[in-house]
């Protein structure tokens, strides 16, 4: 066996050095990150997990201190970590946002409703470790569009409201009118009879099968409404049911207005809130342990 | 068949013997007739003082438990009979009416005023306040129950049995005459009044003779639970009470257990819910047993016109086998 011609290979002594340090490193990574539990420092937790993260927001330090490679080492246990942080992170979204109720749906998991009213709608789920909202696109998508139509004075569903109501109206008017239309196509079946049995001379024939033509046309336009009138109460019973719909979910939105209206005075500063969230969080960690 | 037969009275024993005693008429002499006939009309007269003993206690006693007697007895009371016809008789029903100004009286609690028809003589009941949109009388059925009647409209109130110790309130008629009927021509101070005379009824009854007494709607108790038709949760019904709730200045909102609460003025709370069975039921909560759903259905517009447009699933289960 010959070592000649090998190539150059690490020094053990170095390796174990070095190995050494990593791990040493890692463990102390995570004996911090046990410590901070252990004290109950929310706020290190959220340092350590994504320091990059934390260097933007409040450190405000362009290249702030990045620890990719430890952070990999909780990968696995975030939920655990969720869950930790979620008693603090929704004590303080309970009072920021008294309308928002989260339920826990797995541990560490967290989907949140908007108010307690009836029927209220699920609005999101909440990031704990990101210590954000992430909204349900529709429902959100419909409360912003309710404020916007604030300025005209709508609710959301008002348009479709009012559309439904006149077709119910319009509807109940061509049920209503069932009798009247039995008359009118009993008289003009009568004229039509009338018509056909009259003799008239052969240069008259095309006038007579004319005005003919134009009683019958009458009176299947007559029947092209009691068919409708046959199926208007069906029609009428969906559209009620979608009425009703409609308004429940505008006096949904019309609380969910008013919620956020009375905490944050405006949409736009509710907004404004939800994307400065880390950072008034953190802060807010900060200042409570002082 | 022998004449011998024809004679033979048969008594059909409980113990299932059967017992044949003859009574041959041709052995009875005139005289003998003659007795027999004054003693059964003696008897019959004897029949009629008895009665007249015991209609004396219906109107004179001052003790609740002599009075609960009389009307027991007189409620199967036979008075005429082969031998003697009264041609001049108050009815079982007129009966049950005094039986009631009377126990009321008692307790110095009478509203209800007994008042009888000038042609007929025949007894009703009036309410002040409702005068003469509602006047009251019993219907009498074959065994002695009787149903409390209004009698322009045929709604039955309660139902009473004197024998069977029952008095069951009715919350569809209630509901019919006094909220979709009355609460439109008369003050919701006058409903209040006759709420409280029939809840008096109710107490008298079970408290001074254990009366087994179901006040239904009229039910104050913070534990009583109206059972409503649907039998599943009332969706359409509670979308109705959110949108009409929330026009009216409140807030209808979910439980821990999905339950709909309303909270109310005066510290009032009204919850609809399903109990363990799956029956859903309306409850009222207040903080001194007050209140009941009819109380409810009186005094909050925006209620009665969401009970009454939800009828065919809100309405209040009545004990079925008596309505």
């Amino acid at each position: 066996m010959t070592v000649e011609n090998q190539f150059s290979l690490s020094d053990h002594d170095e390796a174990t050095k070095t190995l050494t340090e990593a791990v040493t490193g890692k463990i102390q990574y995570l004996q911090t990150l046990e410590k901070a539990v252990n004290e109950q420092d929310d706020r290190q937790v959220y340092e350590l997990i994504d320091s990059k993260k934390y260097a933007d927001e409040i450190l405000k330090a362009r290249h702030g201190a990045q620890d990719f490679e430890n952070e990999k080492l909780v990968e696995d246990i975030r939920l655990q970590i969720s869950a930790f942080l979620s008693k603090k992170l929704i004590n303080y979204l309970n009072e920021m946002y008294p309308f928002f109720y989260f339920e826990e749906t797995a541990p560490g998991n967290f989907q949140f409703y908007f108010g307690n009213w009836w029927g209220r709608r699920l609005f999101g789920t909440l990031d704990v470790l990101n210590v954000e909202f992430h909204f349900d696109k529709r429902e959100y998508e419909k409360l912003s569009k309710a404020f916007e139509l604030e300025f005209e004075n709508k609710r959301l569903n008002s348009d479709a409201i009012e559309r439904l109501s006149k077709e119910n109206e319009r509807l109940q008017n061509l049920i209503d009118s069932q009798d009247q239309r039995d008359q009118e196509k009993e008289k003009l079946r009568a004229q039509i009879k009338e018509i056909s049995q009259e003799k008239v001379m052969p240069w008259e024939s095309s006038k007579q099968k004319e005005s003919k033509q134009k009683l019958v046309d009458q009176v299947s336009h007559l029947t092209e409404l009691d068919e409708q009138a046959n199926s208007a109460y069906r029609t009428i019973r969906d559209n009620e049911e979608t009425i009703l719909a409609l308004s429940k979910e505008d006096t949904l939105i019309g609380y969910e207005k008013q919620s956020i209206v009375s905490k944050f005075g405006t949409f736009e500063n509710f907004e404004a809130k939800n994307k400065t969230l880390y950072r008034d969080y953190i802060a807010n960690l900060i200042a409570s342990k002082e | 068949m022998n004449e011998q037969d024809k004679l033979q009275t048969i008594t059909f024993l409980p113990n299932g013997q059967i017992k044949k005693e003859n009574k041959d008429a041709r052995s009875l002499s005139t005289t003998g007739r003659l007795i027999a006939y004054r003693d059964q009309l003696k008897k019959n007269l004897d029949n009629g003082i008895h009665f007249t003993e015991i209609l004396n206690e219906l109107i004179t006693t001052k003790d609740s438990g002599v009075l609960l007697r009389s009307i027991q007895q007189l409620s199967t009371y036979q008075l005429d009979s082969a031998y003697l016809i009264y041609p001049q008789q108050y009815t079982k029903p007129d009966f049950y009416l005094i039986f009631l100004s009377r126990l009321l009286g008692l307790h110095q609690a009478e509203k209800l005023v007994l008042q009888a028809n000038e042609q007929t003589d025949e007894l009703y009941h009036q309410f002040p306040g409702i005068d003469n949109l509602g006047y009251f009388t019993f219907q009498e059925n074959t065994d002695g129950s009787a149903y409390y009647v209004e009698r322009n409209t045929n709604e039955a109130l309660f139902f009473i049995d004197f024998n069977k110790n029952i008095l069951l309130f009715n919350s569809e008629a209630i509901t019919s005459l006094l909220i979709t009927k009355l609460r439109t021509e008369i003050s919701s101070d006058t409903l209040r009044q006759f709420e409280l005379q029939l809840l008096a009824i109710g107490k008298f009854m079970k408290e001074d003779y254990g009366f087994d007494v179901d006040l239904n709607i009229l039910d104050p108790s913070n534990y009583a639970e109206y059972a409503i038709m649907d039998t599943q949760m009332p969706q359409k019904a509670l979308d109705r009470l959110f949108i009409s709730a929330s026009n009216a200045g409140y807030m209808l909102v979910s439980g821990m257990q999905n339950e709909a609460i309303l909270k109310l003025s005066h510290g009032i709370q009204m919850t609809i819910e399903p109990k363990q069975s799956g029956q859903w039921v309306i409850k009222v909560e207040d903080p001194d047993n007050r209140v009941s759903w009819f109380d409810i259905l009186n005094r909050y517009d925006f209620l009665r016109d969401w009970y009454l447009e939800n009828l065919d699933s809100l309405e209040i289960k009545n004990d079925p086998r008596y309505y």
